[in-house]
């Protein structure tokens, strides 16, 4: 109840004095408890982001000096231009290539029962935890002129000398897309799952043919949904580093590389503060353009309904253009009919054998990865020449990884149980309170997911050396909270807007008072959810490099920062065994989120959704 | 037997051996690399160190940027770090490091040293080299490629190759290797003809298979076949050939490098962070260090305290160096009229090359 | 335990829209009254008020003698039953219905008679330990409802609580939900939308259109006697005819109908000349053959356009000149009229209301 609408009422005729005192004194409690709920998330994101990111903005013109010529020589060189240009395709050729792989697999997901579903998304999620750097190793063998890809054709005899696969465009493609089909098929899904079968079933009764039902109807709603996770891909892509510069040839160089290079090997912080800002105003400019199409706040989460709103000026204009090329589009659904119709009207087979192959290509670098820790050789050969157990014994004995592992560990644990609150009091905030340019407030909270962490880590890095917090446990904590919060925003949000809203009015006209009801009744039945946002929030700060190598002190480095160590100094099946070891863990422990999930859905469909 | 007697001989004397005013309290924190490279520093330098002098050791991971940064607010993370020596001249530049002072090393461990490894900015860490690694499967003895000249012929030496990225060029000796290769003498490299090396490179590009950038990439790609010969550090190729790996390096014509540590600005920690300096450029844990990793030590006299056969490994041994090129540092920082240095020229000239 | 409730000139403003004008209501303990009027009449509004969610812009609620407006819903003591029961889908049947105690901190002992006392009274006992989704919508509800008595509320308010029940369940639900309410004596609100609920089950229904209270009154006054068009046409079927008042007297007059025929009626405050519209219920209107003569006051003439069988009874619709009168015949085996034949409409004088 906003202070506004109490003035308004101020017109009502005989309107006692004291009424106006009690509803101003109730706007007061819950002005308040906003307050309580926004502080911890606003303190977060203007002390840790807004203000890092203006030190980097202030020494990227040295200050007072106002120095521009780092820019001036961010755009005058013809190549850093290139590398923008590049990194711009780069992004945008992985963007379309994993959503066109995801769509379908998406789409089956939103057909299949709970348990399927349940075995699908665990399968799909797992590569997504095998550390990306073993990962990139991985890719290399399978990708390499005598790996298995090469091997394998001239075996068939399809070619005679190997191809050229790994060090180039194409390889860098085939490992970024691998990261990112899971997260096109989790966000498409969770729009496509909003969306009734029954609509295009409505349309073939109708008499559309499958294709035409196909296009005409269930596409074109999920676009928004497709348009999202392309937004959001994009974005993630073109802030990526190390798969580029390890998969890639010689011209593959990403921006985010540049910049590190930048301020690693030369040195020149003001360079790198320079093209960390171009980085960031470009991606300002991507999100500005997505805005003309679709609310911005979808792309984070799918939930928030938007149909009733007036269709973009872009949007509408996309649409004038469809219909001018209407005939185009009946021609074209002629032909797709004719090709495809065999295949959409008995459509579960091939997609199911379709879903697989995808499996296959996520899960394969994570089989190389598996054989691997068997290995005989002390080399990262595969095959492998024999099977032993050597790495597993070494890793066994191995008490620098052991203390990496259990510090990853408690970082997380800290990490995730911050993030969980903040994020959830902010959820909490930004759904259940009514406020000015509120949309604009819930982007500002998912900020950094669209700031390149290595601009996150920089930044924080040279913030926290001023408050003198660098180095100390809390200073790491609060890195990763700041990268984990947006992910239990969005989870925690999602589960609020489909909170039963008549839940807590039940609980306090019979009694309960404001937090017996939080304790009671709305905390145990968002319990599940908040298991889910905790295990994101504690596997992003699991897998997390950037932040750790810039924010570490004198602590044991972190399972990744000991990969990323060990990986520049050697090459050996140790590593996979220890990624082997954590895929397992991870798994484990994401079945585990699930099963309770599922238990705790079982009694509660009423109650709770996703 | 000489071998394991020489190997344990060192930490034995030590311990009486170690001079009064190096002895302190306290602690002294370095970065560190981790892996190997850690596990060598400690058995020859910090463990030693630490139950000599009963100053501790503490270690935090290495990144120089970050370390910068630190030192620029004035707290800097850690007291002391190695950097590569074409490094050091930016860490001066930036105002990041202390003069060395040199009073507390002993007068016999001074000699020992070559001049530079007694920068008054920083203390020779390690000798390393870049050089001609190739794959014995591919390139068996006789038929072995021998030095830059042969690894830029395809023609002779077919396969493919691999070759720094531009963010590694000095480290990876690229346009050293280039000019080499197009048959500049050794003692000619320097001043290093730009377009000349660059346009070696061009042509060797469509030949090289993989571009690295962590020096773990080049053994990595002998052994997986992606490429057949690799401009590749010593201490990885003999590391991989030690574990039974097909790969050799050429001495011939290969870059002598070496690393300096320098003293972090504002250090609260510098009286111990020289009386290591002091301690680990003696011969004894010189020699420990080379034993355990294999790269050079920067006291002459501990090649007379390693087993014989790691003389032929050990980058700066008597027998090798002689073959070896010194990689010039001052030449590569040195700045142009523009006041930019010669190392950023190259690497956008090599960024433009590649992206083409 | 029952207590009277008093809303005295509620009003409620969302910014520049009365939702909720000028209420002014006495419901006497024990007393069942039901809130009944169309979708956004406000009537789920004024019991939010009541339930404590929303706060009144001016006006006073009593709760006996103690205003409640200023108190907090979980200091009000009222028992609630939601439209979808809003169960707590964590918790089991019986913690569900525990929960206004263990909010109070009841004692266990008492607390658990209480619950299973409440349980038995809505005949759930059996399914204490199930869980909300495992039960069907007619045991969700006896659920929801032993949870708002549970604790003795002062008085139970009911948010379309049926609506969601099918048809069988919901006849079921409405007996036990009057008989509940007796066994206890307890004060009742009951929001509906539904006319069939409202008429069975309240004292008294309070008729709500656009914010405002239209009527106030028994169930039989309401239909027999409704004092709007609103009333007359919301509550039930009815006929309404284009009348003039002629000559009244006494509070009923003498009337011309439809421009036409003359009759007469009861009047609701018209006076002569007043233009107005003569409400009847199709049940009170007979229907003869044309032949016949009138046997009452009000008569017209028209043609059968339609009957419909509908088992218990016929519904004929009657056109007379350009109205359309609808009948409404207990089935009992008399003469049955087809589409087409002339016939005569008539009705007693008593049972015609003339509504502005």
């Amino acid at each position: 109840m906003d202070v506004a609408n109490v003035n308004l009422a101020g017109l009502a005729p005989n309107k006692p004095a004291e009424r106006q005192k009690t509803m101003k004194r109730s706007a007061r409690k819950v002005t308040l408890s906003s307050v309580i709920a926004a502080a911890p998330l606003l303190i977060l994101l203007i002390g840790f982001l807004a203000v890092p990111l203006s030190y980097i903005v202030w020494g990227s013109f040295e200050g007072t000096k106002l120095n521009f010529s780092h820019y001036a020589r961010v755009f005058a060189s013809a190549t850093n231009l290139n590398i923008l240009l590049h990194t711009l395709r780069v992004g945008l050729i992985v963007t379309v290539v994993s959503i066109i792989l995801g769509y379908p697999v998406a789409y089956l997901l939103t057909k299949v029962r709970s348990l399927p579903l349940s075995v699908l998304s665990i399968f799909i999620l797992i590569p997504l935890f095998t550390a990306f750097l073993i990962r990139t190793y991985a890719w290399m063998i399978i990708l390499g002129r005598e790996g298995i890809i090469n091997n394998a054709l001239i075996w068939l005899g399809v070619i005679t000398a190997p191809l050229q696969l790994l060090n180039t465009t194409f390889a860098v493609v085939v490992g970024m897309t691998h990261v990112f089909v899971p997260m096109a098929i989790f966000t498409m899904y969770s729009a496509m799952a909003q969306i009734d079968h029954a609509y295009a079933h409505a349309a073939q009764i109708l008499g559309a043919k499958p294709v035409q039902a196909f296009l005409r109807v269930y596409l074109p709603m999920t676009l928004p949904g497709v348009f999202s996770a392309g937004i959001l891909i994009f974005i993630s892509a073109i802030g990526f580093y190390i798969t580029p510069a390890l998969l890639g040839g010689p011209s593959d160089t990403m921006i985010s590389q540049m910049i590190v290079d930048q301020m690693t090997t030369l040195l020149n912080f003001e360079l790198g503060y320079a093209s960390s800002i171009v980085l960031l105003l470009v991606i300002i400019a991507i999100l500005f353009v997505a805005s003309l199409f679709i609310p911005l706040e979808m792309i984070w989460s799918s939930a928030s309904s938007s149909s009733d709103q007036e269709p973009r000026a872009a949007a509408r204009l996309l649409k004038r253009a469809k219909r001018a090329l209407g005939p185009a589009v009946s021609a074209i659904e002629g032909v797709a009919h004719a090709a495809t119709g065999q295949l959409l009207t008995k459509n579960a087979g091939w997609l199911w054998a379709y879903t697989v192959a995808i499996l296959i290509f996520l899960t394969a670098p994570l089989i190389v990865v598996v054989i691997l820790s068997f290995s005989s050789s002390p080399f990262v050969v595969f095959p492998p020449p024999g099977l032993s157990l050597q790495w597993w014994r070494k890793l066994a004995n191995a008490t620098d990884w052991h203390q990496s592992f259990l510090f990853s560990i408690q970082l997380g644990i800290a990490a995730a149980f911050i993030a969980t609150i903040i994020g959830t009091m902010g959820a909490f905030w930004l759904v259940r309170t009514k406020f000015m340019f509120k949309k604009a407030l819930f982007l500002f909270s998912l900020s950094p997911l669209m700031v390149p962490v290595v601009i996150i880590a920089t930044s924080l890095y040279v913030f926290e050396a001023r408050i003198k917090m660098l180095g100390t446990f809390s200073g790491l904590v609060i890195g990763h909270v700041l990268l984990s919060v947006p992910y239990v925003i969005v989870v925690m949000s999602a589960a609020l807007r489909n909170f039963d809203t008549s839940l807590e009015p039940a609980a306090a006209v019979h009694g309960a008072r404001p937090l017996q009801v939080l304790r009671l009744v709305t905390l145990p039945i968002l319990k599940p959810t908040l298991l889910t946002a905790g295990l994101l929030a504690f596997l992003t700060s699991f897998d997390e490099l950037l932040v750790g190598i810039f924010l570490l002190g004198r602590q044991t480095p972190t399972l990744p920062i000991k990969f990323w160590a060990d990986i520049k100094y050697q090459i050996d099946p140790l590593l996979s065994a220890a990624s082997t070891l954590i895929v397992v863990l991870v798994t484990a422990s994401i079945i585990t989120v699930q099963l309770i999930r599922m238990r705790h859905e079982k009694r509660t469909t009423a109650g709770t959704a996703d | 037997m000489a071998a394991v007697l020489f190997g344990a001989l060192p930490t034995i004397v030590l311990a009486d051996d170690v001079p009064a005013n190096l002895k302190g309290s306290g602690e002294l924190v370095i970065t560190s690399g981790g892996g190997t490279w850690e596990a060598a520093q400690k058995k020859a330098f910090f463990d030693p160190f630490t139950r000599d002098t009963g100053i501790k050791v503490v270690l935090v991971p290495e990144d120089h940027a970050k370390l910068l940064a630190s030192v620029k607010l004035g707290q800097p993370e850690a007291d002391m770090t190695s950097v590569p020596g074409g490094a050091l001249a930016g860490f001066v530049e930036k105002d990041a490091v202390e003069k060395i002072d040199y009073s507390l090393f002993a007068k016999e461990t001074l000699d020992e040293m070559p001049e530079q490894m007694k920068n008054e900015n920083g203390v020779g860490a390690l000798l390393y080299s870049i050089g001609v690694g190739y794959n014995t499967t591919k390139f068996p003895k006789g038929k072995e490629p021998k030095n830059w000249v042969d690894f830029y012929d395809v023609k002779k030496f077919p396969g493919a190759r691999s070759l720094p990225k531009c963010e590694k060029l000095v480290d990876g000796g690229l346009l050293e290797g280039a000019l080499m290769g197009d048959g500049v003498a050794s003692d000619k490299v320097y001043p290093i003809d730009m377009d000349r090396a660059f346009a070696k490179v061009a042509e060797l590009k469509p030949h090289v298979g993989r571009w690295w950038v962590a020096g773990a990439d080049a053994p990595q790609s002998l052994i997986s076949g992606e490429v057949d010969m690799a401009a590749a550090y010593n201490g990885r190729i003999f590391g991989a050939k030690k574990d039974g790996a097909p790969v050799e390096l050429s001495w011939d014509q290969s870059l002598l490098q070496y690393d300096f540590w320098v003293l972090m600005k504002g250090s609260p920690n510098k009286e111990n962070a020289e009386k290591f300096l002091a301690y680990i450029s003696r011969p004894e844990p010189q020699a420990a260090f080379a034993e355990a990793i294999s790269y050079g030590p920067v006291n002459e006299k501990a090649f007379s305290l390693v087993p014989k056969e790691l003389l032929d490994i050990l980058p700066g041994s008597p027998a090798i160096a002689k073959k070896q090129v010194f990689q010039d540092y001052k030449w590569w920082n040195a700045k142009n009229a523009e006041g930019r240095t010669n190392w950023d020229v190259a690497l956008e000239r090599c960024v433009v090359l590649l992206s083409q | 335990m029952s207590t009277s409730l008093e809303m005295k000139n509620i009003q409620k403003f969302y910014g520049p829209l009365h939702v909720v004008k000028d209420f002014d209501l006495h419901i006497q303990p024990g007393e069942f009254v039901t809130f009944l009027g169309p979708s956004g009449s406000g009537k789920t509004t004024a019991l939010k008020m009541i339930a404590g969610f929303e706060t009144p812009t001016s006006g006073d609620i009593f709760l006996g003698s103690r205003s409640i407006v200023d108190l907090p819903a979980y200091d009000r003591g009222i028992g609630m039953v939601f439209q979808n029961y809003a169960l707590f889908p964590h918790m089991t049947v019986s913690e569900n219905v525990a929960f206004p105690l263990t909010v109070r901190k009841a004692a266990r002992k008492d607390a658990e008679d209480k619950v299973a006392k409440a349980l038995s009274l809505v005949k759930m006992e059996q399914y204490k330990g199930r869980y909300p989704n495992q039960l069907s919508g007619g045991q969700q509800q006896r659920v929801a409802l032993a949870r708002a008595i549970v604790f003795n509320p002062s008085i139970l308010l009911m948010d379309e609580p049926l609506g969601a029940l099918d048809r069988n369940l919901r006849e079921h639900m409405k007996v036990e939900i009057m008989r509940i309410q007796k066994d206890l004596n307890m004060t009742v609100v009951f929001v509906t939308h539904d006319q069939d609920e409202a008429l069975t089950m309240s004292d008294r229904i309070a008729v709500i259109n656009e914010g405002s209270l239209v009527q106030v009154d028994d169930s039989k006054s309401l239909y027999n006697r409704p004092r709007s068009r609103f009333v007359a046409s919301f509550l039930g079927e009815s006929n309404m005819i284009p009348c003039r008042v002629d000559e009244a007297q006494n509070g009923s007059a003498k009337v011309t109908l439809a421009g036409a025929a003359s009759g007469a009626a009861q009047l609701s405050g018209q006076i002569n000349g007043d233009q107005g519209w003569l409400f009847v219920r199709p049940e009170r209107v007979e229907i003869n053959l044309s032949s016949e003569p009138a046997a009452v006051t009000n008569s017209l003439d028209g043609v059968v356009e339609s009957a419909l069988f509908l088992g218990e009874m016929t519904r004929y619709l009657i056109r007379c000149g350009n109205e359309t009168i609808t009948v409404k015949r207990q089935n009992r085996g008399q003469l049955h009229f087809a589409g087409g034949t002339p016939v005569k409409v008539s009705w007693k004088a008593e049972d015609c209301v003339v509504l502005q």
